[in-house]
């Protein structure tokens, strides 16, 4: 059986920030994509510790998962 | 609000959430609340999704199990919310999972006492039995058979020992000394030339011919 299509397709891209309620804000970066004909995916990543590539480690995991039940 | 997709709530779950727990699955809802398209956790256990359009997913497999059973799932319970999510459910047997929150207790009382006891007092009227049993080891007399053989064998080998070794000590061994001395006179193995006739050389033997020389004639008449 073939690998499905789990070409990444990304349909928002939101930067939010949200108060804590000791003052300060908790900033992260809201991914809403697709992959392939599943979806839609939605991972908020935040900023301040995490780097760029941690969307991109969220998305390979979740193609091996999906590789994995194949539906 | 973004709509609902279980293969991607399932697919998240077992991506981010591999120990399948309630706990885990209220921190999912928490944690990415758009995969659960506003609906809400509940259920006996908190294990099933009720969405806003009515619809109701059951989200664990076993919830109720052992954690080794349990398994991620989104199955489509609307139509029979109260019946057992696992269509392959096996039969109750007499082994029935430990309660994860059960702490097992040592008993205060003794155990090995009353079972000893209970298999004695079914041997209480078998006292014939018993004695009959013990007789052998009563009326044993391999001892005294042992102290018997001793004293007919190894008592008496070591009388014989203990005479033999004091005729030796009493036999002076001077002559036998003295013999010894005397043989070297007798003998003179190297005090004398060597006075008796060589023996003949012996002739070296003849090796006969060689196989490659011609074949020699018929031997002339005489």
């Amino acid at each position: 059986m073939p690998d499905p299509d789990l070409t990444l397709e990304l349909t928002r891209i939101t930067d939010e920030s949200v108060p804590q309620r000791d003052g300060s804000f908790k900033r992260h970066k809201t991914y809403t994509f697709y992959l392939g004909k599943f979806g839609p995916f939605v991972e908020r990543v935040p900023t301040d510790n995490f780097d760029d590539a941690e969307f991109g480690r969220r998305v390979d995991k979740l193609r091996s998962h999906l590789r994995l039940i194949h539906v | 609000m973004v709509p609902f997709d279980p293969v991607a709530l399932l697919v998240m779950l077992h991506a981010f959430y591999p120990i399948v727990t309630v706990e885990n699955l209220a921190a999912a809802r928490r944690d990415r609340p758009e995969y659960f398209a506003g609906g809400h956790l509940g259920g006996s256990k908190g294990e099933k999704l009720f969405l806003p359009d009515g619809r109701i997913f059951d989200l664990i497999l076993a919830a109720g199990g052992p954690p080794a059973g349990r398994r991620w799932q989104v199955l489509d319970v609307t139509n029979d919310p109260g019946g057992e999510a696992d269509p392959f459910a096996l039969e109750e047997g007499p082994i029935v999972p430990m309660e994860e929150d059960a702490i097992i207790i040592p008993r205060a009382g003794p155990v090995f006492g009353p079972l000893v006891a209970g298999e004695l007092s079914a041997l209480e009227h078998d006292d014939g039995i018993l004695a009959a049993a013990a007789q052998p080891a009563i009326e044993f007399t391999g001892a005294a058979d042992l102290s018997d053989g001793y004293a007919r064998t190894v008592e008496r080998a070591a009388e014989a020992h203990g005479a033999t070794a004091a005729a030796l000590d009493g036999d002076p061994i001077t002559d036998l000394l003295e013999a010894a001395a005397d043989s070297g006179i007798v003998i003179e193995g190297t005090k004398h030339e060597y006075d008796e006739p060589e023996p003949p050389d012996v002739p070296e033997p003849d090796p006969g011919d060689r196989p490659d020389d011609p074949p020699k004639g018929p031997p002339e008449p005489i």
